[in-house]
């Protein structure tokens, strides 16, 4: 669904015109499909990209791209998974680390969140590291534009419209409602949730079953 | 991030026109902006800054700047490698009655007494003659060479980096070795302008390399008497420096700059948009006046915390061992 069809499904619940000429505006609405998405990646992780950045023998920090959320994978030269750790537990496990000889890095580690990441050493050789990280969506300002998620998740950006513009209200009334619309759209990225989390278990419940036939 | 557009973005969420202010001035959102940047890094450590000072023989008290929030139990290191461990005063006395008056020694432990003065205990002092050098590019003296080992500034990380005969080109961000033929007493120099290695045929003199004026500069003393010498940018000579004797790295959550300007850019990253637009709501709509409403307030302060506590998975990579809060010291410690 693109997101013009998605703000006229928002006109129709609000009966308002759906050319946007009512009391909302495609701007405003704009907005707020924009915070509903950051919303909805950061609870579903639904919106994921790949980077690979080149690091040079000695060196042991690199910039991360700008639209991290957050990183969940880093190869190491095509073949090594480093494990994340906190920069204190570098510091409480290797004290000195940071004259550690040159090699192959076991953790990474990060400062100043999102902007820079750390090795645990310098590392012996140019090579790459592959980072997998949950990322700030692109962000819409055209009516063609399509959110970068399941189709099963359109209406979570109806409700949770519906849900920001009853809160914009302030007026208990509208709080309530809004209240209501909250639930209902958390209600559906719990389903949703729910439905990604059987697919995985459901392949694992075939394979075992597949098993015990063979036995 | 700019500070402009993300007002406006608040501005929108309280019904608010920009330039047509009713409830809340332009001046409260921006107070209300810079309040939410600062609750988020004290929530979740997510910028950093770097000091390091240059320690001389018997120091042992260091004013920190202003922009400090926590420094991590670990993370003031002596000498590139030494972590010092965090204490308080009063442990300290336990260790030591009179440990203001402690002869130097090899720093083993740091502390806070008043809100803005790092000390170390004992003071420094070095057990072996060490040589230093110049960053231009960040005005600081870092050792150089040791009896076996090289060191030189990476000034890109604010690291000191250890190597052989290798030296850090900040020019091509590079590592390049040396190769001097030692039997016939060669040595050289990195020039980061030229971006060549350079042979230097003296051998009765030692040479450092200006990058601001790309020249080869001559220290003409063999440093028997300890003494060390210092490129000055401004007039292009070298001139004798008290020989520092080692350095004090202290890496530190820090308070994000305070925005003013229409176009200032946040220093936390976009991540924190969401959650910068709905504190600023949260504490807008709280405020007791007209406009208040606190079950709305409530929301947004509900959101914010939500919101952040997703993200926080990410903010766990903070130091666990963080402990002296600089912003509330504990003064009967």
């Amino acid at each position: 669904m693109t997101i013009d069809e998605i703000f006229e499904q928002i006109y129709i619940k609000l009966g308002e015109p759906i050319d946007g000429s009512g009391f909302v505006s495609n701007t405003e609405l704009f907005k707020i499909a924009n915070e509903c998405q950051f919303d909805l990646n950061t609870r579903t992780e639904s919106v994921w990209a790949q980077e690979t950045k080149s690091i040079y023998k000695n060196q042991w920090q690199i910039e991360l791209p700008t639209d991290i959320i957050k990183l969940n994978r880093v190869l190491y030269d095509n073949s090594k998974a480093l494990i994340h750790v906190s920069p204190g537990y570098m510091d409480t496990e290797y004290p000195g680390w940071e004259s550690r000889s040159w090699g192959t890095p076991d953790y990474y580690f990060m400062y100043d969140i999102n902007k820079r990441l750390c090795l645990d050493r310098q590392v012996n050789k140019n090579t790459t590291l592959i980072l997998d990280y949950i990322k700030i969506p692109d962000e819409l300002d055209d009516v063609t534009d399509e959110p970068e998620f399941d189709s099963a998740l359109d209406e979570c950006f109806i409700i949770y419209a519906q849900y920001k513009l009853s809160l914009l209200e302030m007026t208990s009334d509208k709080i309530k409602q809004a209240y209501s619309f909250y639930g209902e759209y958390l209600n559906k990225i719990m389903m949703f949730n729910d439905q990604a989390l059987k697919r995985k278990t459901g392949r694992q419940a075939r394979i075992s079953t597949f098993t015990n036939w063979a036995r | 991030m700019w500070f402009q557009n993300i007002r406006e973005e608040i501005q929108f969420r309280l019904r608010e026109i920009s330039g047509s202010e009713i409830f809340w001035t332009q001046a409260e959102l921006n107070t209300y902006i810079n309040d939410a940047q600062l609750d988020i890094v004290r929530r979740t450590e997510c910028l950093w800054g770097l000091i390091i000072f240059n320690v001389g023989y018997g120091d042992y008290a260091f004013t920190l700047p202003d922009n400090v929030y926590e420094i991590p139990k670990l993370r003031v290191v002596f000498d590139e490698d030494n972590h010092l461990i965090y204490i308080t005063p009063n442990q300290l006395t336990e260790v030591d009655d009179d440990y203001e008056n402690a002869n130097p020694g090899t720093p083993k432990y740091w502390y806070y007494r008043g809100t803005n003065t790092l000390y170390i205990y004992p003071p420094a002092t070095s057990a072996e003659i060490r040589t230093y050098n110049f960053s231009a590019e960040t005005g600081r003296i870092v050792r150089a060479t040791s009896s076996d080992r090289t060191y030189t500034f990476l000034a890109e990380t604010g690291r000191i980096v250890k190597f052989g005969n290798m030296r850090f080109s900040s020019e091509f961000g590079r590592i390049v070795r040396i190769q001097p033929n030692t039997s016939r007493g060669e040595r050289y120099i990195f020039s980061n302008k030229h971006g060549k290695i350079a042979m230097i045929e003296d051998d009765d003199n030692t040479y450092t390399f200006s990058g601001n004026h790309g020249k080869i500069a001559r220290i003409q003393d063999d440093n028997s008497g300890g003494d060390q010498y210092i490129f000055t940018k401004n007039k292009g000579i070298i001139k004798k420096i008290e020989s520092p004797i080692g350095n004090l790295n202290v890496k530190y959550v820090k308070k994000p700059v305070i925005l003013e300007d229409d176009n200032d850019e946040f220093e936390i990253h976009d991540v924190f948009k969401y959650a910068v637009i709905k504190y600023v709501c949260y504490k807008a709509l709280e405020e007791p006046k007209e406009s208040q409403n606190l079950e709305v307030s409530g929301i947004f302060f509900k959101e914010y915390a939500d919101e952040l506590g997703r993200i926080m998975p990410v903010a766990k990579s903070r130091a666990s061992s963080r402990q002296a809060r600089i912003t509330s010291p504990d003064l009967n410690n």
